[in-house]
């Protein structure tokens, strides 16, 4: 019998692109420093190794300030994304969801919007209240979504609840247009250059925001990649395999809600992420979510660090927005999966 | 501060610095102003005086503006009216002298104060926040039709941009529209004023006020003289995403004054107002920070200082941060322009008292990369 | 309708009759209604530990609604009676264990194209897998046994999408296996398969329960299929348990009546049972004569 599971070389190869792309992008980045250079500034910041290294203190500055925290976060928001995509696609049994499915985006840009059309003060607090306002907005627009997806039909349905996604996010969007028709013009900029999505400002205090969201969902989504590939049979014969389609259903939407909120709110919107890579995944090891899911959470990671390190070096010193990079990286490359590929998306 | 200076060599080399300092400018103030202008202004006399200097540069404006054809009075330039107005791409008649003029552009509203417009214009943007007298309306300047402005019943109205095809729509009401977009350099805005005298039938004035602008800063840029040459800045238009301007548009002119340099200038792959990378900020660690931020996003010295590395920044270390009015970088008009250069050739005199004797050598190439004694590593290996 | 009304002694009496009484399936009074319609009323019966029982009746007598009875999410639909496996009362208190009792094959399962049919017959093993283990090796043994019982290891590396009909109803039927319950349940399972395929899969089903001791109920149209295969028939009239018992006891012309609503004939051919439906003097059956009559 086949064993269709992960397998110790998955993780492998997952892990040597994760750690290969996360050394080169922290060395060969556009600081020019040397690769001996880097180990030594972020030496410096661990236990016992760092005692005898000596780095400027710019060198350290560039390295352990801006670069690490920025691939930090990359990893975090990657893994966050692609596996939060893998699962709505298992969930709702449709390989066009993404993560942003139930209004999560037109929540979080709608919280986004607000404060910083009418709290325009709000950036300069000591506490930013930006992440948390993105990520309430997603959060109630998810339970209104839910709300409305009940209203109208069944929730066991998911076909009720991807509608009242649709109806809510038009909403939430038309609401945060008509905020912006009112706002002045910087305003407006900046909840575009905020939507459009960026790790370019990223710091550790975004990496341990994060972190626990993070942590917490792609635990509970790993647990539940079984359970994916039960869902596929529909909601009767799962209950006669002992598995509540309902309940899992409810559970692995919210945990991927949490996470992808979470996400956005430090990072914006990151478009094609949730999409390819669950996908590249999918045709390279196979259908079952007992490979994809655990596999999208490192891809999706080093993906994402790969997708930044070209948005921050491609036109040095200019930075280019994240999401262009991911849509050109990824659509061409997918492509390319898809025609070398056997298997059927 | 103080460590960051070497001694002056000796006080004879001082003076005679001071001397080829202000030699040095004047010239260069000349070429700034006139930079494109005809042949045969370079090869003027300089040592004419300051005043003729300053009328010839309003000349050298002149026959540009000819050439270009931006402003054309018909009946060879015996009567005001009708004149051509060329600016922002499109060519505009105006029939005679407008007397209810509707400016939607803060920076327009201040050239019409200061060419003595004011009087005609019966309504300006929310933005227009200079002078307080100007007849302000609630209009933004986005309004989506025309229709809007037709209670002012306007004979001229004054857009920085065309949004929402607002010329065609005024053309359709057969009002005159002017549009003066961004300028990118000290330069264009005289042209501009020029253009608004013409338009408005106060040519004098306008000339009178170019003369007095590139006058004030003339003296202001002598003033401070290469105290500041060769030092480096960094414009801050936003923090996230990191927007900055590099020295080709307004506000980098100002900087231009005073011979400084913008990091910026490697970045713009095709834009002046590139979006940076930190690393890149780190890297080139300029002198000064400006942060035309501090109204559209609440920055602040302090909170740039906060910012994940940035405390190592020499212009952190060395207080120069500064946190300016948005409206530094995002209009042209004199009120604005003289105010900032005034603002910044004092923050530059309050810094700088000394000439620093070392500004004429390339001071920044060895200095650039942690050089200097401020600058100490972590654990230096010595 | 006198026919209705005449005795049946073997609903309740035949049970006992051959083997040793030790029921692995207990039903009792078992009633069910949806929206206030009533689907099924108080119909209790029993199978015995490695018996092929065959469910028969008229479309809409409520033999879907019996099957659904043992799967947890339908179970609401019942409001009377008491089900119990191999000892232990059904649905058990926690969804995983009753999903240890019995297995279940819908008459139209859910195929997921994309899927292999590795991991679709270890879908069965979901109730034994914990949240973050892999496949034990008893999963992988179990599941490499029912592929291989069923003929099926050839498509292991396969999706579900390249497969035939037959081959599919095998890998469904392998799936169930691979569960592991005492008891297993087919909704129609021969139904839209050519005479071959339906042959196969009725043989598969006797082998399993002589072989391996695995007590299947499964609904059939066919009553002479049935007749053939099963050990014992339960057969359903008007929401109710008509008949209960041995293929050769309660298949009886009353029984046809009354469940079919059609005459028929019973012939002994090479020493099986067959049900001919008799036809009326002008060549037409005697569902014709019915259809007239509304």
């Amino acid at each position: 019998m086949e064993v269709t599971d992960l397998k110790t070389r998955h993780i492998l190869y997952a892990a040597i692109f994760v750690v290969g792309v996360v050394v080169f992008a922290a060395t060969t980045g556009p600081a020019q420093l040397s690769v001996l250079q880097v180990f030594q500034a972020v030496g410096v910041h661990l236990p016992f190794v760092g005692k005898d290294f000596h780095v400027s203190s710019l060198d350290e500055a560039l390295v352990w300030q801006l670069v690490m925290p920025r691939i930090c976060l990359g990893l975090l928001v990657g893994a966050m994304l692609a596996s939060a995509g893998a699962a709505y696609q298992g969930v709702f049994l449709n390989p066009l969801a993404d993560p942003y499915l139930l209004g999560v985006a037109s929540g979080a840009g709608l919280g986004a919007t607000i404060v910083l059309i009418f709290l325009p003060t709000a950036l300069s607090w000591s506490f930013n209240p930006l992440p948390l306002a993105a990520f309430l907005g997603a959060i109630v627009s998810v339970l209104l979504t839910f709300a409305l997806g009940k209203a109208a039909g069944n929730v066991r349905n998911a076909s009720s609840l991807l509608l009242a996604g649709i109806a809510i996010a038009a909403f939430f969007t038309a609401v945060q247009t008509f905020l912006q028709q009112r706002s002045s013009v910087g305003q407006i900029q900046d909840v575009y250059s905020w939507i459009l999505g960026s790790l370019a400002t990223a710091g550790w205090s975004d990496v341990t925001l994060i972190l626990p969201y993070v942590v917490l969902t792609v635990l509970i989504l790993v647990s539940m990649r079984r359970l994916l590939d039960v869902l596929a049979v529909g909601d009767i014969e799962a209950q006669s395999f002992g598995v509540k389609a309902s309940t899992v259903r409810n559970i692995i939407i919210a945990a991927a809600t949490l996470g992808t909120a979470a996400a956005v709110s430090v990072s914006g919107l990151i478009g094609f992420v949730g999409i390819i890579v669950p996908h590249m995944i999918r045709l390279i090891a196979g259908p079952s979510y007992k490979r994809i899911l655990p596999l999208s959470i490192l891809y999706g990671g080093g993906f994402l660090v790969l997708a930044d390190y070209l948005a921050r070096t491609v036109l040095y010193p200019e930075e280019v927005p994240l999401g262009v990079i991911t849509a050109f990286l990824g659509a061409p490359f997918f492509l390319v999966v898809l025609r070398t590929s056997k298997r059927l998306v | 501060m103080k460590k960051e200076f070497h001694p002056a060599a000796s006080v004879a080399e001082y003076l005679s610095k001071c001397v080829k300092a202000t030699l040095c400018v004047l010239p260069l103030l000349l070429l700034l102003t006139v930079n494109s202008a005809s042949a045969s202004v370079k090869s003027a006399p300089l040592q004419r005086g300051h005043a003729t200097a300053q009328d010839f540069a309003v000349a050298g404006l002149e026959a540009q503006i000819a050439h270009r054809g931006l402003v054309k009075t018909h009946n060879s330039g015996k009567k005001s009216f009708p004149v051509t107005i060329t600016s922002g791409g499109y060519r505009e008649v105006i029939p005679s002298r407008p007397t209810r003029i509707l400016c939607l552009s803060a920076s327009s509203t201040q050239m019409l104060y200061a060419i003595g417009a004011l009087p005609q214009v019966v309504g300006v943007d929310k933005y227009s926040i200079y002078p307080k007298s100007a007849p302000r309306t609630s209009f933004t300047g986005y309004e989506t039709s025309a229709e809007d402005y037709l209670p002012l019943h306007p004979d001229l109205v004054i857009l920085a941009f065309n949004e929402n095809s607002m010329v065609a729509q005024l053309n359709a009401l057969h009002i005159p529209v002017l549009v003066m977009p961004a300028a990118s350099n000290i330069h264009s805005a005289y042209i501009q004023l020029l253009q608004l005298g013409a338009a408005t039938g106060h040519v004098k004035q306008a000339k009178k006020e170019v003369v007095k602008l590139n006058s004030s800063l003339t003296h202001i840029a002598l003033r401070v003289a290469n105290r500041a040459k060769g030092l480096t800045y960094f414009i801050e238009l936003s923090p996230s995403p990191l927007y900055t301007a590099t020295s080709d548009t307004f506000i980098g002119s100002v900087f231009s004054l005073f011979k400084m340099k913008d990091i910026a200038d490697a970045a713009g792959h095709g834009s002046n107002y590139p979006q940076l990378n930190s690393s890149y900020l780190l890297k080139s660690n300029p002198d000064m920070v400006v942060l035309a931020d501090t109204v559209c996003c609440g920055q602040s010295p302090a909170l740039f200082a906060k910012r994940p590395g940035y405390s190592v920044l020499r212009a952190v270390r060395t207080h120069n941060v500064y946190g300016v009015n948005d409206s530094a970088a995002s209009e042209w008009g004199p009120h604005t322009l003289v105010e900032f250069a005034n603002y910044l050739s004092g923050v530059l005199l309050r810094k700088y008292k000394s000439m620093r004797p070392h500004v004429f050598s390339v001071r920044h190439k060895a200095a650039s990369h942690g050089g200097e004694s401020g600058f100490s590593t972590t654990k230096r290996n010595n | 309708m006198k026919l209705f009304l005449s005795e049946n002694p073997e609903t309740e009496s035949d049970i006992s009759g051959g083997k040793e009484h030790n029921p692995l399936v207990k039903i009792d009074g078992l009633s069910a209604a949806v929206n206030g319609e009533l689907l099924l009323k108080d119909v209790s019966f029993e199978i015995e530990k490695g018996d092929l029982v065959g469910l028969v009746g008229k479309n809409g007598v409520g033999k879907t609604t019996l099957i659904q009875a043992f799967i947890e999410g339908a179970h609401r639909r019942i409001y009377g009676g008491k089900i119990e496996i191999a000892g232990k009362r059904f649905p058990a208190k926690n969804i995983k264990e009753s999903a240890k009792l019995v297995a279940y094959v819908p008459q139209r399962p859910n195929i997921p194209k994309q899927m292999l049919v590795a991991d679709y017959v270890m879908l069965g093993r979901t109730a034994y897998q914990g949240y973050l283990a892999q496949s034990s090796a008893l999963d992988l043994r179990i599941t490499g046994e029912v592929t291989e019982q069923l003929n099926l290891t050839d498509f292991a590396a396969h999706t579900m999408g390249e497969l035939s009909g037959g081959e599919l109803q095998r890998v469904v039927i392998a799936r169930a296996l691979a569960q592991k319950t005492p008891f297993l349940i087919l909704d129609e399972p021969t139904t839209s398969l050519d005479i071959y395929y339906q042959l196969t899969v009725l043989s598969l089903l006797k082998q399993l329960c002589l072989l391996q001791g695995v007590t299947v109920l499964c609904s059939l149209h066919d009553i002479n299929l049935a007749a053939k295969y099963c050990d014992q028939l339960v057969i359903l009239g008007q929401k109710s348990l008509l008949a209960c018992g041995r293929p050769s006891s309660v298949i009886t012309k009353e029984n046809i009546q009354r469940a079919f609503s059609v005459d028929a004939d019973l012939h002994f051919v090479n020493g099986e049972l067959v049900v001919m439906p008799q036809l009326t003097g002008d060549g037409s059956y005697a569902t014709d004569v019915a259809l007239e009559e509304l």
